[in-house]
């Protein structure tokens, strides 16, 4: 097996993508014939080569550079993608049929949507909030239903368990209900931006302006996005529905940790209940101890103090015996503070 | 009238001029091997639980403005920020401007510090390296910089020490959190702090990472990446980047009861212009910071609003209040290369006027 380095393949690779480039420019001509290449009709040839050159050359990066280039290739991906569709979807116009690209854009955008990593912003809570018409009955129902059926106090000897489970369930559904909602609103959001691009688009059309490139309607798509975005974000409905979702995933999992907690402490390990109550006192220990070195740093500013003046005024040698004894006497209480022991020293 | 003019063989093209740019950055990438972040010398001056106070060198004999500046970061994201690269440091551009600069580094928090309050970071870990620098300078008062959050501790200790400091510099430092146009804002009106706090001990850096990132996610998780491709053959434009990605999700856990505190007295409650906050047993009321301020802001800053940060001006007690807006966002008015020419020469002017 030959031994060949990523930048062969890498050549290789765009050399392929030249030849489908040219086969292209071929199909555009009135008189064109068919090519042995006709998978470059197919929009996922090219990402489909993307992957393939990605899966070469990730071996020889490092791993934080193969994260990063993994986000640039996923997005050259779904850029490469929708630029083949959308050139698909136009190229349906040159058989005589006026394109219709309205529709063909907003195959596009959904398309693009999908390859945001922004995860509610998908495809799945776009179905979802169809489906919520059909299904939604049946699902309050069985949620109210699930909701008695939860509330029922257990009994015997695991009724403590049995209670704690049962909140647990109901917590759960609780945090479903509001990922559901926060999903729902960016469905609307994703469809909402679909309608903002079409109308931009048409107003560039109506002052005759155009896009050239492929890059141009993605900007656009983007500027479009953030403002439907930006709308809906700033409403009340989405600030509850925000709140909801953080305060029903919180108090779920802050309900596991309680759940977990005898199993933990049967086990013979910290729980996470004994690991707070250290945690309080080591911090109350902490701001004790930050009060009385503050303390001690004062009291031996005022010691430095009246050690500095008492060096200032030195004892008298001669003189009367009780004059020495006061001089003595004088000496002694300016004298450096003794050292205490272990408790008082160590800190 | 169809609005697109985009031929088959021109999409081709584009695309692969696309991936042979990727490429091209890729191979740059590869050849990255070390990220390092903080290119101005320093010290280590102090060091206290997970803090850490460094002092910058300067090539400098003498520094022109002898009251030395202490830059108070926010500690939602790490410092290095101010001193990412070479020709991306506005700690650079301070100590070039004559400063003697100091900076907080707050560290990490991990699960034993999660019972730290705002109390314990402004009036304990700040109010000791300010008398760290004092003595070390034989000084009454120094200057404080205070950067986003570190501007709202900057103001808090100016309001309740007044006395140790001179003079104060406010950078993108949000006031009132009540402002129409503070959507971060907006968002945790109904959060829960109480059971978050409980249920995480310290709020996880992700976290906030997801807030901020969910502020603008089409340009933030998309487009920005699309837009690199164009820069990644340029080395140093690539290493840049790379640079900022890595800042942008370094993020340290923050301390539970902080964060508890934070939110809801100053984003629930807008306690700062209500004059509510206590630290330390002591009301803040901004009418006590009658120090002279500079009020830095970001004219396009989506995640503290102008309107946040210019509301300093009717509040706080000063006399001798300026404001300079940077025409940049909340992450431009450290690193762009605008910002290197006008931000530290701006404030070592401002400060040499009153030293």
């Amino acid at each position: 097996m030959t031994n060949r380095d990523s930048t062969d393949w890498t050549e290789e690779w765009l050399n392929v993508q030249r030849r489908y480039a040219q086969d292209w420019a071929r199909l555009a001509t009135p008189n064109r014939t068919e090519t042995p290449h006709s998978s470059t009709s197919d929009p996922d040839s090219w990402s489909e080569a993307l992957g393939h050159w990605w899966q070469l050359t990730s071996a020889t990066l490092s791993p934080s550079a193969q994260e990063f280039v993994a986000k640039l290739v996923k997005q050259g991906q779904s850029y490469s993608q929708n630029a083949m569709g959308l050139a698909q979807a136009l190229e349906s116009g040159k058989a005589g049929i006026p394109p219709d690209w309205h529709d063909a854009f907003t195959q596009v955008v959904e398309a693009w949507n999908d390859a945001i990593p922004f995860a509610p912003m998908s495809q799945e809570g776009l179905t979802g909030a169809n489906l919520e018409g059909t299904m939604g009955d049946f699902a309050k129902l069985t949620s109210e239903r699930l909701e008695q059926l939860l509330a029922v106090p257990g009994v015997g000897a695991g009724r403590e368990t049995q209670d704690r489970l049962g909140e647990l369930a109901r917590l759960g559904m609780k945090y479903q209900n509001a990922w559901r909602d926060y999903v729902g609103v960016h469905g609307e959001i994703s469809k909402e931006s679909a309608h903002a691009l079409a109308q931009a688009l048409g107003d560039l059309a109506a002052q005759g302006e155009s896009i050239e490139t492929y890059r141009e309607l993605y900007d656009l798509w983007v500027d479009c996005c953030e403002r439907v975005y930006a709308k809906h974000v700033t409403s009340d409905e989405y600030v509850g529905i925000f709140g909801a979702l953080v305060n029903s995933l919180m108090a779920y999992t802050l309900h596991c940790k309680y759940v977990a907690e005898p199993v933990v402490r049967g086990l013979g390990l910290p729980t996470r209940s004994e690991m707070e109550t250290l945690m309080q006192r080591f911090h109350t220990l902490r701001c004790e101890n930050d009060v009385i070195r503050t303390e001690l740093d004062r009291l031996g500013k005022i010691v430095t103090g009246l050690q500095a003046r008492s060096c200032d005024t030195k004892p008298e040698t001669g003189g009367t015996p009780r004059k020495r004894k006061a001089a003595r006497k004088a000496s002694l209480v300016t004298r450096a503070p003794r050292k205490s022991g272990a408790h008082g020293a160590k800190r | 009238m169809t609005p697109f003019r985009i031929t088959p063989a021109q999409a081709a093209e584009e695309m692969l001029d696309f991936h042979s740019k990727l490429k091209a950055g890729a191979e740059h990438v590869a050849n990255i091997t070390d990220l390092g972040v903080g290119v101005t010398p320093r010290d280590e001056v102090y060091r206290e639980n997970k803090l850490v106070l460094y002092r910058y060198r300067s090539r400098r004999k003498n520094s022109i403005n002898p009251v030395p500046v202490l830059i108070v970061y926010a500690l939602v994201n790490r410092p290095y920020m101010t001193d990412l690269q070479q020709n991306r440091s506005i700690i650079k551009g301070l100590v070039e401007a004559g400063l003697v600069v100091y900076l907080i580094d707050w560290g990490y928090p991990d699960r034993a510090d999660c019972g730290l309050t705002l109390t314990d970071y402004i009036n304990g870990y700040l109010d000791r390296c300010v008398d760290i620098i004092r003595d070390g300078h034989n000084l009454k008062q120094i200057n404080l910089l205070g950067i986003c959050q570190g501007g709202v501790f900057g103001l808090c200790y100016s309001a309740i020490r007044r006395s140790k400091v001179k003079n104060l510099i406010t950078m993108v430092t949000p006031v009132d959190f009540h402002t129409p146009d503070n959507l971060l804002s907006r968002w945790v009106r109904q959060l829960d702090v109480d059971l978050l706090v409980d249920a995480t001990g310290n709020v996880p850096g992700e976290f906030l990472n997801w807030i901020f990132l969910s502020l603008k996610p089409f340009r933030l998780t998309g487009q920005k990446y699309v837009d690199m491709v164009d820069s990644l053959d340029d080395r140093d434009k690539a290493e840049t980047f790379m640079r900022m990605e890595k800042w942008i999700f370094d993020s340290p856990d923050q301390a539970g009861e902080t964060f508890r505190e934070f939110v809801k007295e100053f984003f629930q409650g807008n306690g700062l212009v209500a004059g509510k906050i206590q630290i330390g047993g002591r009301r803040v009321d901004l009418r006590d910071v009658t120090i002279p301020v500079l009020n830095i802001y970001a004219a396009e800053d989506h995640l503290v609003p102008p309107s946040a940060s210019k509301a300093l001006k009717q509040h706080v007690g000063t006399d001798d209040y300026s404001e300079l807006e940077f025409g940049g966002g909340h992450i431009g008015i450290y690193v762009s290369a605008r910002s290197q020419r006008e931000v530290p020469a701006a404030i070592g002017n401002w400060l040499d006027l009153r030293t």
